[in-house]
């Protein structure tokens, strides 16, 4: 059992940074960004490209941070310079996206055999075995984005870019240029997603360019799944949440697929799950609704 | 301190739903004035605040506060000089967020949000006396997200906001219309407190007559996008209602038709 928990655990915290990205656009920003579908597998070809030409791991990781950054920047500039929807805005940025990771990595797919991943080097020192080195390192590198992103949005430019999802009317009218907020928080979420697609890459041994297909309901689930079960009392209870919900997806997908559902549904049964839990409010409602009636 | 001066504004132009909602309005605020502004609906009322507050651009004419024109600068620039409270009691703050986060965003105004803490010890004991001056309770829910608020105290919570960083100007649009007669009231009597004490200009639209008797020392009639009736002073002050309507019968050459801002 243990065998099976620990590395599922480990892909989960490696997916939670693509969870907290979503998080980031979908509930602080309240936008729905599908960018992420794009920026996933940027982050992952920018990094496998970077290493395979023999640039080490962290510089991998930095440099897919920031070409994710600029993804998320295309997006915010069309969305609030252009005035094109934000669903639209993303769209255009994630086909676009395509081409280019193809380009970064000259082909549709790059395996990392034989390069000295982030695990792999994380394995020599610390001398256990590969699930165990994914789980540390995956869990290091969480808690130091939860903890910064904590940071973040308790700054003034953070608390300017909660206030703009919740009402842009209002922080406008305290000085602030929402086309900016919008911006820094497409920006920030997208170098986190590129950085999960990056991880996620050197946990697999291969970069892929169709890797991001399906990437947005997976953000999604985390997040659902997170705030459901854990809670949202403040903002760092969200944010652990999301980490836990991300967790929690592995963790019921792994049950799912042991149970002998075939892997080709898996999307199926992952949007069913998100298209169920979005809708909770409205059939709660219902439910309590037709209750009083009776 | 605000000087309008021959501003036009046409929404729709050139289609069928042209309106022409300001024209050629010119309007000056002396430092401290506190001018109630009424007319009918469709009058442009909330075009001329909404113009000066830079939430769209003007087609001509120009806004100057406090000696700077600001015709050209967008909303958020603004900010610096302009203290908001609109009718919709939502609009005014962020409701995911904590009284005490709002306020601070609102300590700020017109400033560049930097990297330090948005949240600081002194401003807590600072927004605690101000909110235990609202009497209402707050300053016990200082890390409540003010979503759970009522209306009234939603929109003297803007009130405070929008005043905590004293501005040039102070914009109400209609900022009781939403609330109960009662609580209305209670707010109204809040604003003038706050205008009164730190003498700050003002414009309040409102459609109640009464009110805007009541209040202030200079009402504004607007009518067809434009300014006509503006008294102050003594005169203002012993304005009745009928001597109002005979004053816009006079202006506008026809019969003051809006029950709702007769009998508001």
């Amino acid at each position: 059992m243990l065998d099976l928990l620990i590395p599922t655990v480990a892909q989960g915290l490696l997916w939670a940074l693509l969870a907290l990205g979503v998080y980031v656009t979908f509930r602080v920003l309240d936008v729905a960004d599908l960018t992420v579908e794009g920026s996933f597998p940027l982050g992952a070809a920018t990094a496998a490209s970077l290493m395979v030409a023999g640039y080490g791991p962290l510089t991998a990781i930095i440099a897919a941070f920031i070409t994710g950054t600029l993804a998320g920047v295309v997006t915010g500039l069309l969305h609030t310079k252009m005035k094109i929807p934000a669903l639209l805005a993303g769209i255009l940025t994630m086909i676009a996206l395509y081409s280019v990771n193809l380009r970064i990595m000259g082909k549709a797919n790059l395996s990392l055999l034989g390069v000295d991943t982030t695990f792999k080097i994380a394995r020599e020192m610390l001398g256990t075995n590969m699930a165990y080195t994914t789980l540390i390192v995956g869990l290091a590198i969480t808690i130091i984005v939860g903890m910064f992103l904590y940071w973040f949005f308790g700054t003034q430019i953070g608390a300017a870019i909660r206030a703009t999802g919740f009402n842009q009317q209002m922080i406008r009218a305290q000085g602030v240029d929402t086309d900016v907020t919008i911006i820094l928080g497409l920006l920030l979420s997208n170098g986190l997603v590129a950085v999960s697609g990056a991880l996620v890459a050197q946990s697999n041994g291969f970069s892929d360019v169709g890797m991001g297909t399906g990437t947005i309901v997976i953000g999604l689930a985390s997040v659902i799944i997170g705030e459901v079960l854990f809670g949202t009392r403040s903002f760092k209870n969200c944010l652990i949440s999301v980490v836990l919900g991300s967790i929690v997806y592995r963790i019921v997908i792994a049950l799912v697929l042991t149970m002998g559902m075939p892997p080709n549904d898996l999307k199926l049964f992952t949007s069913v799950l998100v298209a169920f839990a979005l809708s909770m409010p409205l059939i709660k409602a219902k439910f309590k609704g037709r209750k009083a009636v009776r | 301190m605000l000087h309008v001066e021959n501003v036009s504004k046409t929404f729709f132009p050139g289609t069928i739903n042209e309106k022409r909602a300001l024209q050629n309005l010119s309007l000056h605020l002396a430092p401290g004035d506190f001018a109630t502004v009424i007319g009918g609906n469709g009058a442009g009322k909330s075009t001329m605040l909404n113009s000066i507050a830079g939430v769209f651009p003007v087609d001509a004419g120009k806004i100057i506060i406090d000696g700077e024109d600001i015709t050209k600068k967008p909303e958020h620039k603004r900010a610096k000089y302009i203290g908001r409270v609109f009718q919709d009691p939502m609009l005014g703050t962020a409701a995911g967020m904590m009284i005490e986060e709002n306020l601070s965003l609102a300590a700020r105004r017109g400033e560049v949000p930097g990297l330090s803490w948005s949240l600081s010890s002194e401003q807590h004991d600072r927004f605690y006396e101000l909110l235990k001056e609202l009497d209402l309770g707050l300053e016990k829910r200082m890390t409540a997200k003010v979503g759970l608020l009522s209306g009234g105290q939603r929109q003297a919570l803007t009130l405070l906001m929008a005043t905590l960083k004293k501005p040039k100007l102070l914009l109400l649009d209609e900022h009781t219309a939403a609330l109960d007669p009662k609580t209305a009231a209670k707010v109204l009597a809040l604003t003038e407190k706050i205008v009164t004490r730190d003498n700050l200009t003002t414009l309040m639209i409102t459609h109640n007559m009464r009110d805007a008797l009541s209040y202030g020392n200079r009402l504004i009639m607007l009518h067809n996008g434009r300014v006509i009736i503006d008294v102050q002073g003594e005169e203002k002050k012993y304005l009745q209602i009928p001597d109002l309507l005979e004053m816009f019968e006079k202006a506008s050459g026809s019969e003051m038709s809006s029950d709702r801002l007769l009998l508001g």
